[in-house]
């Protein structure tokens, strides 16, 4: 019974194909009132609002045939359904109408039964073929061309007659599992082996190479594969004339396989270079023999057409280049001999004729100038430039010429002086007139004559206004410009001519653009296929355009930009569907949703230079410490198909159990115990409560090390976030959090002051941010800039502990360095401004009297420090400071931070590159104390190896001004107390 | 279904007497009930690149004389056939732009459509019978001349030799493009 409904369908689907349709009495029931529309899917009703929002018959209106194709059209379209037609029947209260659905079946599961235990039959093969080319859901539809498909598997393992039975199980669910009972017959063999030609090595050696032999089973696939090989092999040893032609014939029942192999070795290929030199770098392009595997005639010739042309291009005019070909002993011995000539030299260029633009305007962009090699190549190119220079600007009839003569100069060598004379005749200066438009029913000449400020697709904005210089190929592209502003519009038939007149002297041109406008469509309906779990609102709410109103070209565009950027579909495509009506059309979404779960991991080793505590002095001293890190990623979006999304990230950092940075390390027992995590919780909202804007709501759970002390928070925060272009946006929020220090090594012992070191304090805090990024990569990028700009306070009025205010300001750029290969020059500014709002605190003095005192001090954690693998690298963690900053060697931070970091990023191989930073930077006490004067710099240098993860890096940073206050490692394997060490993930910034 | 009729006869046994029960019963009791009174007024025939073809389509080229079947035993495939190949010479002579049809032309090709009929009356039961307003008729009969100004443009050469290089581009396209063929009956 489990079967009986999806069987059912198909068996609908049989006798809907088989039933003759009928058709003689559709005019009694035309202009009928419609008194029921059921849509039958599967045997069974459906009151799908997918299916019967649709279906444009309505009950209560007369039967039209229109509406009915229209339906049929609809429904089809949606994707789901392999056949959908339409029945009338009489009824007392008019006509009952129904559309049944057969929906289209996918193959969910590919199994096979029978002798698998034959040679050369792989079932994983067979079923990777199958997905490779039909997707692992093929529709039951296409068994057919799948069975072939595996028969074709069968003959290449060598089972010419394979019997194959498929059959389908269907499962409730609609789906099916197609089944292959496999009988693959007798395998043939490879009987008799001639080899034809004249090979180059024996045999018994080639039919090896080959790897055939009589009695194996005959593979054709394979054998091709073992041939092609070898040809491959033969023309890497300069063997370009090697082919192999296989030939097969069969004995009656196809058992025996008789093959024929010709082969023809062909000579091997010396190329040789006589005459004059060539740069041995051009070589491999000019005549490229090697790459092309061939060493034809024509290959041949235009080898010396290219060493030809290319000597010339440096200026030797006379240049030749000729081949032979030489053959004996089975070798070919090509030739080519170049004769170079004289090298012409450009002594001066001469321009005349340019009265009327400053020649200053398109010289730069010549390539003949002096010094430089003359050839004909660039004088052409030059002559395009000057005329296109004198085009744009209106002179319609410029014309250059070029002429050289013998120079003057002695030159050394086999250079010719050239002296190139440069003749213009500008003509006469040609600028638009007026501009005038006929046809334009629809769009007013004021808006088609130019664009307003706020116009979104600059491409529409004709260029050619009254006043400006008339260029000629600007006419048609504004035609163009103004047609698809019609098709913007929904006018996508519209075509524009363009006229002018040209005064009788030539100096303006009064322009005409003759539209038609031809029919405006709509969009009729919206149809949307294939969206199993997202919610159909989600994706209405992205169109730009409602049914009803213009199909324009660029909502279409933007449309499906917006849902490919919801990041909910593999694939999205807007169809549009006529449906033999000229002015409305349909819209198809298809889209291919994307799994809901993601999940990412990952791990590795972390190394960072570290201040700790001496056990035996108790002075400040410098550790470096490595920690197997690790990561893990999981989320899932399209929640409840409303693009929700929920995220959790978590990594880890492995410490050894008495390492300084785990607690308790006195504990001696050995291992490794959770020193840094971070337990991150996130939930996305995008356009939250129906605004532009999308909503975050954050948890963290985490644990830090830091230098002179470790920190353990929990907090929570809610954001509201809005792009407003595609580069900007701004967002501001609330959270609270809860921080808790420990391993505190410079807390003041005194227990009245412990408040100002805030070893436990609740913060409530509110913030805003701005953030302009044209970055091509938010992780490694290598163009673009970005600039963001924080702020936070917290108060006690919203139920902070402390007061503070806190701002940041980050400015970075990225450029590709002109001329290098995706080498980058990278760049970062960064300045931190933070203040404590007053606050009375107890103080005890010398004498051990306690006083009361304001003071405006910030928590140690939320404090700016500075030195490490992201900031001024050559410092250990936090280690950099002034006096103000740093007690006892143990930094305390301070109020003001400014970070300036330049890097040279240079790729080495496809994961591998290096390298060289400048990194300058300091933390201050106050906000006041900012002294530029003050900022330490280190250079250094670091590799980079990229990894699915992103890049891995290990860098090494120098001081450029040690002093003594520094601290030295002990252990270091550096100059002491003057370099620092990290291995960390990602870029530095 | 001629391929799923040799996939069937493939299945096993048991699966074969299950389907073949179901089909019974679908016969009797849907085929059967039906057939006093429901009729199929429509219904999906053939998508070509993209394009439906419905028997209203071919409804309305055979009574509108746009296609003239012989004498088949299958009128539906014949005229079915037509229209594919019409379609798929459609989407060759989109993408050339061939020359556009004026109105004029346009207006005298629906007259000669009209021409073929009794009366107003019956060219209009027609159209309404198919399902196709006249304007849409209209479309049709561009997009034949259309067609036609492009086989002007490739195949300008001797009628007799004209034909069989058409019929060979016909059959290149039907190679070429996807076509989802329901009509099954006869074909």
């Amino acid at each position: 019974m489990r079967r009986l409904r999806p069987l059912a369908g198909a068996a609908a689907l049989l006798t809907l194909a088989a039933a003759p349709p009928a058709r003689a009495d559709i005019g009694d029931y035309l202009g009928r009132t419609v008194a029921s529309v059921s849509l039958v899917l599967d045997g069974r009703e459906t009151t799908d609002p997918a299916f019967v929002g649709i279906v444009e018959t309505r009950v209560g209106r007369p039967l039209s045939m229109f509406e009915v194709r229209e339906s049929i059209a609809h429904l089809f379209s949606l994707g789901r359904f392999e056949g959908v037609s339409a029945d009338a029947s009489m009824v007392e209260a008019g006509v009952a109408l129904r559309y049944e659905l057969s929906p289209i079946r996918l193959v969910s599961r590919i199994e096979f039964t029978g002798k698998l235990d034959a040679p050369g039959i792989d079932v994983g093969q067979l079923r990777r073929a199958i997905t490779n080319r039909y997707g692992s859901s093929p529709r039951l539809s296409l068994a057919g061309d799948v069975t072939t498909l595996v028969r074709d598997a069968l003959r290449q393992r060598g089972y010419r007659r394979p019997g194959l039975r498929p059959r389908a199980d269907m499962r409730e669910s609609g789906q099916a599992t197609l089944v292959f009972d496999v009988d693959p017959g007798p395998r043939t063999i490879i009987g008799a082996i001639d080899v034809l030609g004249a090979p180059a090595v024996s045999r018994a050696d080639l039919l090896r190479q080959f790897g055939v032999k009589t009695g194996d089973p005959y593979e054709p696939e394979a054998l091709t594969a073992r041939i092609a090989s070898y040809v491959d092999r033969r023309h890497s040893q300069r063997y370009y004339e090697t082919q192999v032609l296989p030939t097969v014939s069969f004995s009656d029942d196809e058992r025996v396989a008789n093959l024929a192999l010709t082969v023809t070795p062909g000579p091997r290929v010396t190329v040789n270079y006589a005459g004059d030199s060539m740069p041995s770098d051009q070589l491999a392009e000019l005549v490229p023999i090697e790459r092309e595997g061939s060493a034809d005639e024509d290959l041949l010739e235009d080898s010396t057409r290219r060493i030809a042309a290319y000597l010339r291009g440096q200026g030797y005019r006379e240049a030749t280049a000729t081949f032979t070909r030489d053959s004996s002993d089975g070798e070919l011995s090509i030739t080519f001999t170049v004769f170079k000539g004289p090298q012409y030299v450009i002594e001066r260029v001469d321009f005349s004729g340019d009265v009327s633009r400053s020649r200053a305007a398109f010289e730069p962009r010549l390539r003949l100038r002096q010094g430089a090699p003359f050839s004909a190549a660039s004088r052409d190119a030059d002559k395009a430039a000057i005329e296109a220079f004198y085009r744009l600007d209106g002179f319609r009839g410029v014309r250059v010429d070029f002429y050289d003569e013998p120079g003057t100069s002695i030159l050394r060598g086999a250079r010719v002086p050239v002296v190139v004379r440069v003749a213009i005749v500008e003509g006469v200066r040609t600028v638009v007139g007026d501009v005038g438009f006929e046809g334009n029913a629809s769009i007013s000449e004021g808006v088609l004559r130019a664009c307003s400020p706020d116009e979104r697709d600059l491409r529409t904005c004709p260029q050619l206004q009254p006043g400006v210089p008339y260029f000629e190929p600007q006419l048609q592209r504004d035609s163009d410009a103004i047609a698809l502003r019609y098709a913007n519009l929904g006018f996508r038939t519209a075509t524009v001519a363009a006229g002018r007149e040209l005064t009788p002297d030539g100096t303006r041109a009064d322009l005409v653009f003759t539209v038609q406008e031809g029919p405006r469509l709509l969009l009729d309906h919206v149809l949307i296929a294939g969206n199993l779990r997202t919610n159909a609102e989600i994706i209405e709410r992205e169109l730009q355009i409602k049914p009803g109103e213009p199909l324009g070209l660029a909502a279409r565009d933007e449309s499906q930009r917006r849902l490919a950027a919801l990041g909910l579909f593999r694939q999205v495509e807007i169809k549009e569907l006529r449906h033999n009506s000229n002015t409305l059309w349909d819209w198809l979404i298809t889209v291919e949703e994307a799994p809901p779960t993601t999940i990412g991991y990952g791990g590795g080793l972390e190394g960072r230079l570290l201040v700790r505590r001496d056990d035996s002095s108790g002075a400040a001293t410098q550790k470096f410490e490595v920690a197997p890190r690790a990561f893990f990623e999981i989320g899932r979006r399209n929640l409840f198909g409303k693009n929700r999304s929920v995220n959790l990230s978590t990594s880890v950092s492995l410490y050894p159990k008495d390492s300084p940075s785990v607690p308790n390390s006195a504990d001696t027992t050995g291992g490794f115990a959770f020193a840094e995590y971070r337990v991150l919780g996130t939930l996305r909202e995008p356009r939250v409560f129906g605004t532009a804007g999308d909503g975050l709501l954050t948890a963290t759970i985490e644990r830090q090390i830091r230098s002179s002390f470790n920190l353990s928070r929990r907090g929570a925060a809610a954001q509201l976030a809005r792009p407003f272009t595609t580069h900007v946006s701004l967002g501001a929020g609330y959270q609270i959090q809860r921080t808790e220090l420990l391993d505190v090594q410079n807390a003041d012992q005194q227990q009245l002051l412990i408040d100002r070191v805030f070893t436990q304090v609740r913060l409530s805090s509110l913030f805003a941010s701005g953030v302009y990024s044209t970055r091509n990569d938010p992780v490694d990028p290598s163009a673009g800039e970005y600039v963001s700009v924080t702020a936070q306070v917290a108060a006690r009025r919203i139920g902070s502990e402390i007061g503070f205010a806190k701002s940041s300001f980050t400015a970075q750029a990225f450029r590709a360095v002109p001329g290098a290969n995706r080498i980058v020059l990278a760049g970062s500014a960064r300045l931190g401004l933070a203040t404590g709002f007053p606050r009375d605190v107890v103080v005890v003095d010398d004498l051990g009297q306690p006083s009361v005192q304001s003071v405006r001090d910030l928590p140690q954690a939320e404090r700016f420090f500075a030195g490490g693998d992201t900031t001024v690298r050559g410092f250990a963690l936090d280690r950099l400071g002034t006096t103000d900053t740093i007690r006892d060697g143990f930094p305390i931070g301070g109020n003001a931070l400014a970070i300036l970091n330049g890097e040279l990023r240079v790729p080495l191989l496809s994961s591998l590159g290096v390298v060289g930073f400048w990194d300058v930077g300091n933390v201050f006490a106050h906000v006041v104390d900012v002294d530029l004067r003050k900022l330490r710099s280190a250079v250094g240098f670091g590799l980079r190896v990229r990894t699915p993860i992103g890049p891995i890096r290990v860098d090494w940073g120098y001081k450029m001004d040690s002093r003594p206050g520094d601290l030295a490692r002990p252990d270091s394997i550096f100059v002491l107390g003057a370099s620092a060490a990290f291995i960390s993930f990602g870029q530095a910034f | 279904m001629r391929w799923q009729a040799g996939r069937l006869a493939g299945w096993q046994a048991g699966g074969w007497r299950t389907v073949r029960t179901i089909l019974a019963s679908a016969l009797l009791l849907g085929v059967g009930a039906d057939a006093t009174r429901a009729e199929v007024i429509d219904r999906l025939l053939a998508v070509v690149g993209g394009e439906l073809i419905m028997l209203s389509d071919v409804s309305a080229a055979r009574d509108l004389g746009l296609v003239k079947p012989g004498p088949s035993a299958d009128p539906i495939r014949e005229v079915l056939s037509h229209l594919i190949d019409r379609q798929l010479q459609l989407i060759e002579v989109e993408r050339y732009a061939p020359r556009e049809p004026t109105s004029e032309e346009v207006d005298r090709e629906i007259q000669n459509v009209r021409a073929r009929h009794p009366s107003q009356e019956a060219f209009d039961a027609v159209l309404a019978r198919s399902g196709i307003t006249v304007p849409q008729l209209g479309k049709r009969l561009r997009d034949d001349l259309r067609i036609q100004a492009y086989l002007d443009q490739r195949f300008s050469t001797a009628a007799d030799r004209r034909q069989r290089l058409i019929d060979e581009w016909i059959a290149g396209l039907r190679r070429r493009t996807p076509i989802i063929d329901l009509y099954l009956v006869g074909g």
